[in-house]
């Protein structure tokens, strides 16, 4: 029932993986760009005959991750537990309290203000005081900034979307004697889905940001901040680089898993997205 | 309109501000042109154990020698041999492990002069848990930091059986940069120097007692007793920089200057303590007095001359390296040169300094609450 025409397009409907994926030629594009980067990259080390410790070639980063693959693949699972702990706390905790501030709203307003300015705050200065708090060579310090980390671009994010349903369609439900859980349930909730869904994965690069860096500080051995931190501590530049590899990739999987989540909750729905 | 106009006002300002910050940042104010300008990284923060480059700035003998230095300090993840690899220094300190593992991978440096002849790597147990040997280590839990500073401890625990590199036998734990694992007794042994984390025990008050923990608290087991000690602060630069007659005059009066200072600080330990509170250290005076004491045991009495390699200890500091440092050859003495510090040492001779400071002694430091 929109009064205005609104560009979207429909999620394609069909098997699950074209659901999820969409089209695999969709993807060429960037990954011919994925292989020019690389082969300029390999090819300008040699060129230019930069030094090994400012950047080593896309070859060497490969073999040595060939190398080291179990300990760094260890790293990687062992910090990205730390970063989905801190997602679910953080995401969960950032829904909990949209939902209540969304509801009483004079509480919202009051509110809101000190929670923009908090999460301007870097919360990575707060690395060492979680190190002292929970310990430093546990999960818990770096789920704790993984947490803060996702909390507020998931609370705004949310308040926003359960508050920017149309009027028209509040009126609607009102003229059905719906009660305010009714309007929450069937409006408001399904309105902020694609505004929560945006928030749960720009947090998914988030956590793990938060608990790499957060590693820098202190973790454990075989935590992945610590193995690329002391890797370039002790020269292993090729093995740094691949380090920081991994967590790309783990970063990179986390979100597309959120995102084929996604495409799943929302179908049915229009999207926004292109 | 005029809106338009005000935010672009003020983002031109917003720009100009950001543009003049970062100019100011990076203008120096030139005193005299004769001065060659060198920059020394430090392996740490500001503290005694860099007194000798303090006081060669404040007393002058780097200006006598005509060269104008900047001292940076070090800190966590600043690594002093990617700092002058990078350019940004002539001259670092680091320990002469560190030098090798860059040298293994190919960063063109070298060591111009083994400043410390001593290693202060010790490790500490409380004495009532009965461990006062690295024996009784086994099964234990053994404190580092890691990140290149393990190999005297993991040669000494290897060296009666254990094997800390995949802990068997006993249980590495990397330490953060404080003491309170130690204190808290989470870990059985913990890696200290004699100059700072000793210290940091000695100057914390035990809840129990209400006083200060003493020695007699502890075992303090020296790697250099246990025979696993590697060779540490040393002065390197890359082997580029020394290509030209110039640069190699300059490092040779560089070093002269440097142990001229170091010299200065075994006669008048007080004096450059006060130099290094100047400087603005992180640690308070009490904790500087006692450091300058200890950092003096290890350069003093130099028996070859300060800053001086000891060809013996570099061997035993090789094997050290190349075992736990995963090398693949041991360092032969290419990654040092004796050519600068033979004539930084012959030009001090000549001056009439005492080079080797056999009389020099320790003295009683007085350990104050928190190192005031």
């Amino acid at each position: 029932m929109s009064a205005q025409p609104v560009a979207v397009q429909p999620i394609p409907r069909g098997a699950l993986s074209r659901r999820v994926g969409g089209r695999a030629l969709d993807w060429v594009p960037a990954l011919v760009v994925l292989v020019l980067v690389l082969v300029i990259w390999e090819e300008s080390i040699a060129i230019f005959d930069i030094k090994r410790f400012l950047a080593p070639q896309p070859s060497a980063i490969a073999a040595n991750f060939w190398d080291n693959r179990g300990e760094l693949l260890h790293g990687g699972w062992f910090t990205f537990q730390e970063a989905f702990g801190g997602w679910l706390i953080g995401c969960g905790l950032g829904l909990l309290t949209a939902l209540v501030l969304a509801r009483w709203r004079r509480l919202g307003r009051a509110l809101m203000p000190y929670s923009i300015a908090a999460s301007a705050i870097p919360i990575i200065a707060f690395a060492p005081i979680t190190n002292a708090w929970f310990g430093p060579f546990g999960k818990t310090s770096k789920m704790a900034i993984a947490a803060v980390l996702c909390f507020f671009p998931v609370f705004v994010n949310t308040v926003r979307g359960l508050t920017s349903v149309r009027p028209s369609s509040i009126e609607l439900m009102r003229s059905y004697a719906a009660g305010e859980i009714d309007i929450f349930r069937r409006v408001r909730f399904p309105t902020a889905l694609p505004f929560i869904f945006t928030a749960l994965k720009i947090a998914t690069v988030l956590s793990m940001i938060g608990a790499i860096v957060g590693e820098y500080f202190g973790g454990a051995p075989e935590a992945l901040g610590v193995l690329i931190n002391s890797r370039n501590a002790t020269f292993d530049f090729e093995e740094a680089w691949a380090g920081i590899g991994v967590a790309c990739a783990f970063g990179i999987a986390f979100y597309l898993a959120v995102a084929a989540l996604e495409r799943l909750a929302l179908r049915g729905a229009p999207s926004t997205e292109e | 309109m005029s809106r338009k106009l005000w935010v672009w006002a003020v983002g031109m300002l917003v720009i100009a501000g950001m543009l003049a910050s970062a100019a100011g940042a990076s203008t120096r104010v030139e005193n005299s042109r004769k001065l060659t300008k060198v920059t020394l990284q430090l392996k740490w923060v500001t503290q005694a154990q860099f007194a000798g480059y303090y006081a060669a700035k404040a007393k002058g003998y780097y200006e006598k020698a005509g060269l104008d230095v900047t001292i940076k300090p070090g800190g966590p993840n600043i690594v002093p041999e990617q700092v002058v690899a990078g350019g940004q220094a002539q001259f670092g300190i680091d320990w002469l492990s560190s030098l090798m593992l860059s040298r293994a991978k190919n960063v063109p440096l070298v060591s111009i002069s083994q400043v410390f002849n001593k290693s202060g790597l010790t490790l500490l147990t409380w004495k009532d848990t009965g461990i006062n040997t690295v024996a009784k280590m086994k099964n234990k839990k053994v404190g580092n930091w890691l990140f290149g500073n393990e190999f005297e401890v993991f040669a000494a625990l290897a060296k009666f059986g254990m094997d800390p590199v995949h802990n068997r036998g006993v249980t590495i734990f990397q330490q953060p940069f404080d003491m309170n694992a130690f204190l808290k007794r989470q870990i059985d042994a913990a890696s200290a120097m004699t100059y700072n984390e000793l210290a940091q025990v000695l100057e914390t008050k035990n809840a129990k007692t209400g006083k200060l923990y003493t020695m007699n608290a502890l075992n303090v087991i020296k790697m250099q007793s246990v025979g696993t000690s590697m060779l540490e602060d040393n002065i390197f630069t890359t082997t580029d920089y020394l290509k030209s007659a110039t640069n190699r005059d300059t490092a040779k009066k560089f070093v002269a200057a440097s142990l001229q200072g170091w010299i200065y600080c075994r006669d008048h330990q007080s004096d450059c303590v006060k130099t290094v509170l100047a400087n603005g250290p992180a640690l308070p005076k009490g904790h500087q007095t006692w450091q300058m004491n200890e950092i003096n045991a290890l350069i003093w009495p130099a028996p070859k001359g300060v800053g001086v390699m000891d060809p013996a200890a570099y061997k035993r500091s090789a094997k050290i390296v190349a075992t736990y440092g995963k090398l693949k050859k041991v360092p032969g003495h290419e990654a040092y040169r004796t050519d600068i510090e033979a004539a930084a040492l012959k030009s001090l001779k000549a001056a009439g300094v005492d080079v080797y400071g056999r009389k020099w002694h320790k003295l009683n430091i007085h350990v104050t609450a928190g190192g005031q």
